[in-house]
């Protein structure tokens, strides 16, 4: 990296835990370091919520999955908004009324301790390594792209982090979200326009969308009813309404950033700004994957975005065989490269017979690359033995650290880091509440003072920073600890949301029905996930309603057990 | 004489009011990026 994007990077880092350290003059007591006072503008939580759920893995991820597959990971959020307004209507003023820390506090005043205890313990335990994944995903891509040291990157995200999270509490953790925001923002806005100042004279805007689009890339919504697909219209809006719900309305990582607004229905706006601005956002990320697609059909990609699976490969016994694919490669880009800019010239004549014979070339010359970069995955696989290898999440930074101007790489590389940094701050600080609230205070150490209870909460921050980066360390090197800790929220989510919905919904459920209905939920999820194939966002749908229909008949059973016995 | 132009705080109607106008935009402005969303993939995508 050039000196000036070092400075650009360093100038974030010094700006972010400087602006995040001053946070700690406001928190001095514990209501003021977990919820701010509830004194927080709405468009401050509003942006924080966002910056939150806006992890690196969604910035590098969802534009690989883009530049792979297209536009269809934007239907995972079509149920966002409804989402947003139901909890408005429903969790954000109870939660609010009830004056709780923590969602889980809610459940043991509505239910008992047990049930509360075992849903923070669930909390704590995926928010933990999920907070590692969050700091290792990223940290190992940058350094892979950029050469850099694993475990230095991994404390150059975590350690700025920790440190502002732990003294600042979450005053810090929401202004610095707001600025880590409009860096995400300004990032993915240079990289759009670089993109498009990059296209070849001969080939528009609209070209080159006609052309993604006619590999199918543009295929944003898709309104089959196959549960086995896993981004479906229908997914979506009913699976991901599910999945937003829980998100949203019962983890302690978003719950928290709504309890600090000034009211009730700040809060709702805070809420209601993800509810206008998410699709649209979320619709521009995959988009930049299909844009660099169209920008690398007129440059020459590598065969392999991971550098260092493709140098691993060249020293291996069978780097010959890999030349050899390179060089089809090659010729294989030149043939696509011609065939993409007949087909952007002939659409600009407006001849439909033309268009179709350009189509056709084009999209044989593309699978024809698309087939070859296949075998050289399949051959990585072979060589390292890793079964999973795929190199997907490589193709934006790699992107960016090879063709974007200096000073912009910088700045990118700042916007990952913001939106890892963000997550991982409101991940901490929520992890540290529930340690607090939910146990420390509750049950160990029950009549301390404030500043007692103040000084254990920083403690506790720094504690989950530590663990968070330790299993980031190790993440990194067990990639399928990855897949448990999504497969473990996938679990967890749609049970938890069910155990809400019995808390709030009807008055007849019991201590007992959730505490059952909530373990059967997850062990139903479990079920599904290891026998059947049905895509991750119908889990959610399943868990919530295994969980209220056996609460509910747990609680009905033991209520008549219970007028029996008074009999 | 000067005249006090501080205006009153909404009442709770009021406030009421302007959330279920900011729901009802949810939904409305979830319509229209739906279908421009369908509309862009339908033009882009034949």
């Amino acid at each position: 990296m050039h000196p000036l994007d070092w400075t650009v990077v360093a100038v974030y880092l010094v700006w972010i835990v400087w602006d995040g350290l001053k946070r700690s003059k406001a928190t001095n007591e514990v209501e003021g370091y977990f919820l701010a006072n509830r004194s927080l503008p709405w468009w401050a939580v509003g942006l924080s919520v966002m910056a939150t759920q806006l992890s690196a893995i969604t910035l590098v991820g969802t534009t690989g999955r883009g530049y792979s597959e297209g536009l269809g990971v934007v239907q995972m959020y079509l149920g966002l908004p409804i989402a947003m307004v139901i909890l408005s209507l429903t969790v954000v003023p109870f939660f609010y009324r009830a004056r709780v820390f923590t969602a889980y506090e809610y459940l043991e005043r509505r239910f008992d301790s047990r049930t509360r205890t075992l849903a923070s313990l669930l909390f704590l335990f995926s928010r933990a390594l999920s907070c590692g994944v969050i700091v290792s995903a990223p940290a190992v891509i940058l350094s892979i792209v950029l050469g850099w040291n694993l475990t230095l990157t991994i404390l150059g995200i975590g350690l700025p982090t920790v440190l502002y999270t732990m003294v600042g509490g979450v005053q810090a953790v929401t202004w610095t979200d707001v600025k880590q925001m409009a860096v995400i923002i300004a990032g993915v806005g240079a990289v759009v326009v670089m993109l498009l100042l990059q296209l070849p004279d001969h080939v528009s805007v609209g070209s080159a969308l006609h052309i993604a689009g006619t590999t199918g890339r543009m295929q944003a919504l898709d309104f089959s009813w196959d549960p086995n697909k896993t981004y479906t219209f229908w997914s979506g809006l009913i699976g991901g309404l599910f999945l937003m719900l829980s998100y949203f309305g019962c983890d302690q990582s978003q719950v928290q950033r709504y309890l600090t607004a000034k009211s009730i229905d700040e809060g709702r706006q805070s809420l209601l700004m993800s509810a206008y601005f998410k699709i649209p956002l979320q619709f521009l990320i995959p988009m930049i994957g299909v844009l660099i697609f169209v920008f690398y059909l007129f440059h020459q990609p590598p065969v392999l975005f991971n550098h260092v699976h493709d140098a691993q490969i060249r020293a291996s016994a069978r780097g010959a065989e890999y030349a050899a694919l390179e060089s089809e490669f090659a010729a294989a880009f030149e043939h696509r490269r011609r065939t993409a800019g007949q087909l952007a010239a002939v659409r600009q004549a407006q001849d439909p017979g033309a268009i179709q014979v350009a189509e056709s070339a084009f999209l044989a010359s593309d699978a024809t690359t698309a087939a070859i970069r296949g075998r050289a995955t399949q051959l990585v696989r072979e060589v390292t033995g890793d079964k999973a290898f795929g190199d997907v999440n490589y193709v934006f930074p790699t992107f960016v650290t090879e063709h974007m101007p200096i000073g912009l790489v910088g700045l990118i590389i700042a916007a990952i880091f913001a939106a890892a940094m963000s997550s991982i701050a409101a991940e901490l600080n929520s992890l540290s509440t529930a340690t607090v609230i939910d146990f420390y205070r509750r049950l160990w150490r029950t009549d301390e003072s404030d500043a007692h209870y103040l000084k254990v909460s920083k403690l506790v921050t720094g504690f989950w920073g530590i663990v968070a980066c330790t299993v980031a360390v190790y993440a990194a090197n067990l990639g399928p600890l990855i897949d448990v800790v999504n497969r473990f929220g996938s679990f967890f989510y749609g049970s938890l949301l069910g155990v809400f919905i019995l808390a709030i919904g009807t008055r007849r459920a019991t201590a007992r029905g959730a505490f059952w209905g909530l373990l059967a939920g997850m062990a139903a999820v479990a079920l599904v996930a290891r026998y059947s194939s049905i895509a991750f966002l119908w889990h959610n749908v399943v868990g919530a309603a295994v969980v209220v229909v056996v609460g509910m008949g747990v609680s009905l059973i033991s209520a008549a057990d219970g007028q029996k016995s008074a009999l | 004489m000067r005249l006090d132009v501080t205006p009153p705080p909404p009442s709770q109607a009021d406030r009421d009011r302007r959330m279920h106008r900011l729901y009802a935009g949810v939904i409305a402005v979830e319509v229209v990026v739906v279908v421009g969303i369908w509309l862009f993939q339908h033009y882009f995508g034949s």
